[in-house]
């Protein structure tokens, strides 16, 4: 009888002492702590976290590039539009959850946070290294990305004078949540996009498998974009010249057929770097919704191929079909036309109008019917800002150009008009600066309001 | 060391020198069914042991003049003078139905004789569980035990689902409120429908940290103990029968308040219409649907030399969907239940079998559940010391339920039958005209046909359970048992979903995706949808149970034991296109990155077939021990401790476990000085307090990813589900509880009071982050931290009595609770201030926390009245203001009231049972009190943009004047930018809250029992009324306060059964 006391006293103890092991199981098979490379490129690959539909729509929305009637004004669901598009001071009304213009990049700058950190941790031995890089290249890129996305909408238009004391966004670098951010000036905002731009340039690949990852490419693309904001036209020229150089060129839409609901196709030979605006199904920018200003389409002529592959008609006016998205997310990535602008325009502003000038030929003759194109033989730097108004219209590049040119005096008002009022925004008015969600500034009190 | 522990265990195995051991078996003399639970004394020298499940004792008897006294509540006592040479007795005991009848509380661990406990319970018997006629346990103990209450806010149709079941109020805030469910001593994972009601012998319902900290981390939300029927030792064979047939009526639909009659509704149509509110869907690209009406409107308006009134409105305006949807949708519904069970036993062995089946035509068209049921239970010994015990359960249950279409959110006025007695067409999904138009390109109908879609999806869900256990039963010495068991569970959930060719789901793609030159894009075929889950347990416990009298006056009970137990599942689901059903051919190659031109507009993929797996496994480890001491058989002190550990995700081991404790202690008044005699009246105190845990898996320490592959790249992708928490701990709830058992002579009056106090801590709750750190979940920046307290108290009482015992019987069952939580630690920022006016006017469905209020309570805004010239809201009484962006804008907490509950803080029951000769009537009564419902009302931002009418838009404010009578706002000008918050103000004001008291009639059982010659033979026949109605409401608008949001009332049935025990 004590043989048998023995064997179960022996038999508890046997089964308590695989304890640690046993219970270190995983709950669940798909949930990971993330702490290998392919882990955490896994999460830089999360495209509903940076590609589609994940970039702030409210500059689109306040731009020129819109016009809504009535009806399509009032049918919109969201109040917060509705405001933005008629330049309120106050667009959130203290409604929450409607801050998407700040939460997407944010988020996207987390996990960008919890890649570099988690890379960190890991010693890149020698068959990982490129890996390594890639993947660190890439969660640099993408900070940048939302930092500048950022401060095209919360901050003002560079202006060197004034940049170090002008708001710039707040700048999370690590993942802590607890952590209570406050606003760095526009200075140091712009600072840490182009230094981390920089490092990603060294460590991305050149070519990548989908346009959904940043490369090289679209690197330089978005640090082209960082210097011609800040006026510095030697190098917004050079990074252009280097993206541009690492794209596939522009196509020719002599090529392209009108025929269809979207004009292009997705991950199309321009695109350098798959990004589009947050949407909404009954917000302004909603296909069925939005239509292009009339402003806008008076100025392509009837030979401008893109007219007929930008837009179609129906009867409450011509909506845009245009996105390199190739759906109804508007397409807000880099693609080789824009890097090709800015090229174009920081070399005319260098005073290399020759050369300038060459570029314009190229993008006209691409963009042009076949029979009607002439080469032109003078361009005046209007001419390369149509050029631009025209190619990239509905890109979220508007918002920021007008902000840019006010800033040099081109005076640019704009005007809306719903149920016979007229509302207008200035040259260089605050309201250019949106106001910074209520619900972020209620929790970290930290975080200074833009005036209105 | 060895050698000492040796020595230690020979003392306790072999008693001393000069005593004998007596053995026997206690019996009722009337079923001769063995009696488990009876305290056996041995006089004088006091020894106590009690009866095991098969009746049978051991005792130590020092002097040949022994006598024995055997003593059980329910039974007379009976005393038996110690033969010397005989050693084995069979006593039988005769039932004493002035006592309070006997009970022995099973923990899942240990079976306990009520008197010597010290924590809480409710017991319900076989008789009670009989009583109703359900195919599921759960509803057959709702009113029949304090304490438990269903809470079906948000439960939506006739079926149980989104009902939770809550014992003693709440002790958390975001983890699982569900109870343990323990199924004859082990946790019970699978579904309660799987059970067979039949088959049930008790329920027991743990309550209190004494009675339930024997379960540790899982015991927090309380426990029910369910035990089936086992066969018994030396038990003559009984072979009892039951069958019964239910009839459930057709449905009211009229009941439902979100409905619009056809006539106002026009009237609503047109109205917009004049207002230019469907110009913009008109000319939409995406071609959205527009309501016969609208279209009609819109002829009109083009081409006006047709206006001739030819009728058209007036006849759409006397059609009514309800009438169509009762006809071809609902009917009345039927169950049928059968049961045969067979037990017995002999000397060494016991038997049961049992087989069940239940059948169910629910009152919607098409639907069903169908359930079989087996269930086998035997014992065996192998030797003095060696019992096997082994028992299996296997339910196999299918539900088929068709595509039913849902009449409510249809126009009103439209008809599922045509004049020709076809199935009708219905307007859905996109514009009619255009659908017409585009039909005649690609030749596949496109048009809705409700009623032929009931036949054309079928789906059905097959569930098998098996459970097997097996115990090894190793009787040491009288005094000292050790227990190894085994409980293997498995369950296997198949879905299956076919979509045939001609469903509208098939040929809506196929049109959809045909491309202009009549390319398939979406294969014209049947779609099947399947899905696999299997669920798996494996148990192992091994615990010693140690009885014996230590002192003359003393008592010990303790027992210990460790537990593993492992939970996997694994879930896989696909889906095949281009399915043929006859010939079981399917094809899913096909193109599904490109984007393909799509009718009415735009360009989409085609959807992926569906195709997931999936795979989850819970570990847990615990150790556990409880000791129980009863001196003098007066006082009981017992003591529990459990350690429980697993595998929580990312936490490190050592932050894993948790121990959990309980003390109680209790005195019995009553108990006389002579053991020969139970003097009455009887009555007891209890007291305990100590720790029960809750487990919430979703929480993770450090930071978390999903992965998934990305359907556009290929790419596996992360996305991150935690920003991490390295404090994570487990919640704890201390509870206090005070008790009292009592009965007065004759057994008139006897029950239960309890009174308890729970201060859950460690709770987690949502920290609200500042967005600009980046972590977002499903819109919201929180994580979820171990901080928040809340507390909870509350009163459960049950009581009998004896009304009359003469030739008519007259009982009453009187079951009282309260209940009332509030959060004491809560760190709710005032940020989503305004975010809660959105949460509220979703009919407070979304969870608002906040420090010093219960976690029930409706939040709502005052409501002041509608402005005598617009008829819209007001909401400023001084100023008469209607600007609501501002109102708003500054809305924070203090503007809100909270100081109603949604969940009743007071219920119960009463049961009145009647029984003459051998006819019976019992009827139960339950009631509700203290607690508000906010019910649903006109939405015109609803109406407009989701078509969700409501019959309040009648009352709506029509003129000045009509303020005085309706809070319904009137039509909004659509103009207006505000007009949507308009009603989110109405939706949320205090003119939607209800008071949510009532008096239910729950139920009506009449039943005769045939005089049958034949000992131990019964039988009986049934009628059971359930569901009978309401017999008062404090509301005024005619809704059933347990069911708010619901569109159907609780359907009212009729059963007629027969139950037998021929021998």
């Amino acid at each position: 009888m004590t043989n048998k006391l023995i064997f179960f006293l022996f038999l508890s103890v046997s089964l308590s002492s695989c304890a640690p092991e046993w219970l270190d199981v995983k709950k669940d098979q798909k949930m990971v702590v993330p702490t290998t490379n392919s882990d955490l490129q896994a999460l830089l690959d999360n495209t509903y976290i940076f590609n589609f539909a994940k970039s702030p729509s409210l500059g689109e929305i306040s731009s020129d590039d819109i016009k809504l009637n009535d009806e399509q004004w009032l049918s919109t669901s969201s109040l917060w539009q509705k405001n933005a598009y008629l330049w309120e001071s106050d667009i959130f009304q203290g409604i929450p959850s409607q801050s998407n213009g700040w939460d997407l990049p944010y988020r996207q700058v987390f996990y960008a946070n919890v890649v570099l950190e988690g890379l960190d941790k890991l010693q890149p031995t020698k068959e990982k290294t490129k890996e390594w890089q890639e993947t660190h290249g890439g969660a640099l890129f993408w900070r940048s990305w939302a930092f500048y996305q950022l401060v095209q909408i919360f901050s003002n238009a560079y202006n060197a004078k004034t940049a170090s004391s002008d708001l710039g966004i707040p700048l999370p670098l690590e993942s802590d949540v607890n952590i209570k951010h406050k606003r760095a000036t526009l200075e140091q905002s712009y600072h840490q996009i182009q230094t981390d731009l920089e490092k990603a340039i060294l460590l991305l690949p050149t070519t990548v498998p989908y346009p959904t990852r940043p490369s090289q490419s679209a690197a330089y693309g978005l640090l082209a974009r960082v210097y011609l904001q800040k006026g510095d036209y030697n190098k917004s020229y050079e990074n252009a010249a280097l993206s541009y150089s690492l794209s596939k060129g522009i196509m020719d839409f002599n090529t392209i057929s009108p025929a269809g609901t979207y004009s292009f196709e997705q991950f199309n030979k321009e695109v350098i770097l798959e990004n589009s605006m947050e949407h909404y199904s009954s917000g302004i920018l909603a296909y069925s919704k939005f239509v292009a200003h009339p402003t806008l389409l008076q100025s392509y002529t009837q030979a401008d191929l893109r007219k007929t592959l930008f837009f179609d008609s129906s009867s409450t006016g011509q909506h845009f079909k245009g996105s390199y998205s190739g759906t109804l997310f508007l397409f807000s990535g880099i693609s080789s036309n824009e890097v090709l602008l800015i090229k174009m325009e920081s070399a005319f502003r260098m005073g290399k109008v020759p050369e300038a000038l060459e570029l314009y030929n190229l993008l006209l003759r691409m963009r042009t019917k076949d029979t009607f194109y002439v080469a032109k033989e003078k361009i005046t730097l209007d001419d390369i800002l149509l050029q631009r108004r025209l190619e990239l219209p509905f890109r979220g590049l508007r918002w920021t150009d007008i902000k840019r040119l006010n800033t040099q005096g081109y005076n640019i008002e704009l005007q809306r008009n719903i149920f016979d009022k007229t509302y207008s925004l200035p040259s260089n008015d605050n309201r250019y600066t949106l106001p910074i969600p209520p619900d972020v500034i209620a929790i970290n009190p930290g975080i200074v309001q833009n005036p209105r | 060391m060895k050698l000492y522990l040796l020595t230690i265990l020979l003392f306790i195995t072999f008693p001393g020198f000069g005593q004998h051991a007596v053995s026997g078996l206690v019996k009722d003399k009337e079923s001769q069914l063995p009696i488990e639970g009876a305290v056996i004394r041995v006089y004088p020298s006091r020894h106590v042991s009690l009866t095991d499940a098969q009746g049978r004792f051991t005792i130590e008897s020092s002097q040949q003049q022994d006598s024995l006294s055997v003593q059980i509540l329910g039974y007379h006592t009976r005393i038996v003078v110690i033969a010397p040479l005989i050693k084995n007795y069979t006593i039988l005991l005769e039932t004493n139905t002035a006592l309070l009848e006997q009970v022995v509380i099973s923990t899942g661990y240990q079976s306990i004789a009520k008197e010597r406990v010290t924590g809480a319970y409710s017991h319900v018997n076989e008789t009670l569980i009989s009583r109703s006629v359900s195919s599921d346990i759960l509803s057959r103990i709702e009113d029949m035990s304090s304490s438990l209450q269903f809470d079906r806010r948000f439960s939506t149709s006739q079926t149980e689902s989104g009902s939770t079941l809550r014992v003693r109020g709440l002790s958390t805030i975001n983890s699982s409120t569900t109870p343990l469910i323990v199924l004859d001593n082990f946790p019970y994972e699978g579904t309660l429908e799987s059970l067979n009601p039949n088959d049930v012998e008790s329920i027991t319902l743990l309550k209190d940290a004494s009675a339930a900290s024997v379960w540790g981390a899982k015991a927090a939300n309380g426990v029910i103990v369910i035990t089936t029927k086992k066969g018994k030792r030396n038990a003559p064979r009984t072979i009892p029968f039951s069958s019964n047939f239910t009839f459930t009526e057709r449905p009211d639909l009229h009941y439902n308040p979100a409905f619009l009659n056809s006539k106002e509704y026009i009237e609503m149509e047109k109205q917009l219409f004049e207002l230019g509110f469907y110009n913009d869907k008109e000319s939409q690209r995406n071609q959205p649907v527009l309501s016969p009406v609208v279209e009609f409107l819109f002829n009109q308006r083009y081409h006006p030399q047709n206006t001739v009134n030819d009728g058209t409105l007036e006849n759409l305006s006397k059609q009514d969907i309800r009438n169509d949807a009762s006809k071809y949708l609902y009917r009345n519904g039927s169950h049928q239940q059968h049961h045969l069970n067979i037990s017995g036993g002999e000397e060494k062995y016991s038997y049961q079998l049992s087989g069940g089946y239940d059948n169910t035509r629910y009152n919607t068209v098409n639907s069903g559940y169908e359930r079989f049921t087996l269930k086998s239970n035997s014992s065996y010994d192998f030797s003095k010391w060696l019992t096997l015990n082994s028992s299996l359960l296997y339910t196999n249950a299918t539900t088929h339920n068709s595509n039913l279409p849902v009449y409510y959110n249809q126009y009103p006025y439209n008809r599922l039958v045509d004049e020709k007695g076809q199935a009708a067409e219905v307007y859905s999904n996109l514009n009619h005209t255009y659908i017409m138009q585009e039909m005649n390109k690609t030749g596949v109908d496109w048009r809705y046909f409700p009623l032929n879609e009931i036949n054309l999806t079928n789906k059905g869900v097959r569930k098998a359970d098996l459970r097997i256990g097996t115990n090894l039963h190793f009787n040491i010495n009288p005094n000292f048992k050790w227990d190894i068991n085994h409980i293997f569970y498995e369950l296997n959930t198949a879905e299956t979903q076919l979509n045939d060719k001609e469903s509208f789901y098939i040929r809506n793609l196929v049109n959809r995706y045909m491309q202009q030159d009549g390319t398939l894009r979406f294969p014209y075929n049947g779609v099947l949808y399947k899905t696999n889950a299997r669920l798996r347990t494996h148990e192992v416990r091994t615990q010693a149970n140690y009885n014996k009298q230590i002192s003359e006056k003393g008592f010990l009970q303790a027992m210990a034991g460790v537990e593993v137990r492992d939970i996997s599942q694994q879930s896989n689901a696909s889906q095949y296109y281009d399915y043929d059903p006859l010939v079981l051919t399917h094809n899913n190659l096909g193109d599904y990155t490109s984007r393909f031109q799509v009718r009415p507009a735009g360009t989409a993929r085609v959807p992926l077939p569906v195709s997931s797996l999936a795979k989850w496994q819970d570990r847990y480890l615990s150790y556990y021990t409880n000791w129980s001491y009863t001196l003098q058989n007066k006082y009981t002190f017992t003591g529990n401790l459990r350690w429980d550990a697993s595998n929580l995700f990312g936490v490190k081991s050592n932050q894993k476990g948790v121990p959990l404790w309980s003390v109680g202690a209790a005195y019995t008044l009553s108990d006389s000085k002579s053991p020969l005699i139970t003097r009455l009246p009887h009555l007891k105190i209890r007291t305990s307090y100590g720790y029960n845990g809750n487990v919430n898996t979703q929480a993770s320490a450090l930071v978390t990813a999903y992965y998934e592959n990305d359907y556009t790249t290929g790419l596996k992708y992360g996305e991150i589900r935690s920003p991490g928490n390295p404090q994570l701990r487990w919640e704890k709830t201390g509870i206090w509880n005070f008790g009292l058992d009592f009965s007065t002579e004759k057994n008139r009056i006897s029950g239960s009071i309890d009174f308890y106090h729970k201060t859950s801590k460690d709770l987690l709750g949502d920290q609200i982050l500042d967005p600009t750190n980046g972590f977002i979940s499903s819109g919201f920046a929180s994580n979820i931290v171990n901080y928040a307290t809340m507390k909870s108290s509350g009163i459960d009482a049950e009581i009998q009595t004896l009304n009359l015992d003469h030739k008519i019987k007259w009982t009453t069952s009187f079951i009282f609770s309260t209940a009332s939580n509030k959060v004491t630690n809560y760190k709710f920022e005032e940020l989503t201030a305004s975010g809660l006016l959105y949460l509220i006017a979703k009919n407070n469905t979304g969870l608002i926390v906040t420090q010093g209020v219960s976690l029930d309570a409706i939040y709502y805004i005052p409501w002041i009245g509608l402005d005598s010239k617009t008829g819209s809201p007001l909401v400023n009484n001084e100023t008469q203001n209607t600007s609501y962006q501002e109102f708003i804008s500054k809305l924070n907490l203090s503007h809100l009231l909270y100081d109603k509950v949604a969940v009743p803080r007071y219920f119960g029951s009463v049961r009145n049972d009647w029984s003459y000769k051998n006819l019976a009537l019992s009827i139960n009564i339950s009631w509700k009190a203290g607690y508000s419902f906010v019910r649903s009302s006109a939405n015109y931002d609803a109406f407009f943009n989701n078509n969700v009418p409501h019959k309040d838009f009648e009352n709506r404010w029509k003129q000045p004047g009509d303020e005085r009578f309706t809070n319904v706002p009137s039509f909004p000008d659509i103009n207006n930018t505000d007009w949507q918050l308009r009603d989110l103000i109405y939706n949320a004001s205090a003119a939607v809250v209800e008071p949510g008291s009532h008096i239910r009639l729950r139920d009506v059982r009449l039943s005769y029992k045939f005089p049958l010659k034949k000992v131990r033979s019964t039988m009986e026949v049934f009628s059971f009324l359930n569901n009978v109605g309401l017999i008062w409401r404090a509301n005024k608008q005619g809704l059933d306060p347990d069911y708010p949001l619901a569109t159907l009332p609780p359907a009212r049935s009729l059963s007629f059964g027969i139950r037998s025990n021929i021998n």
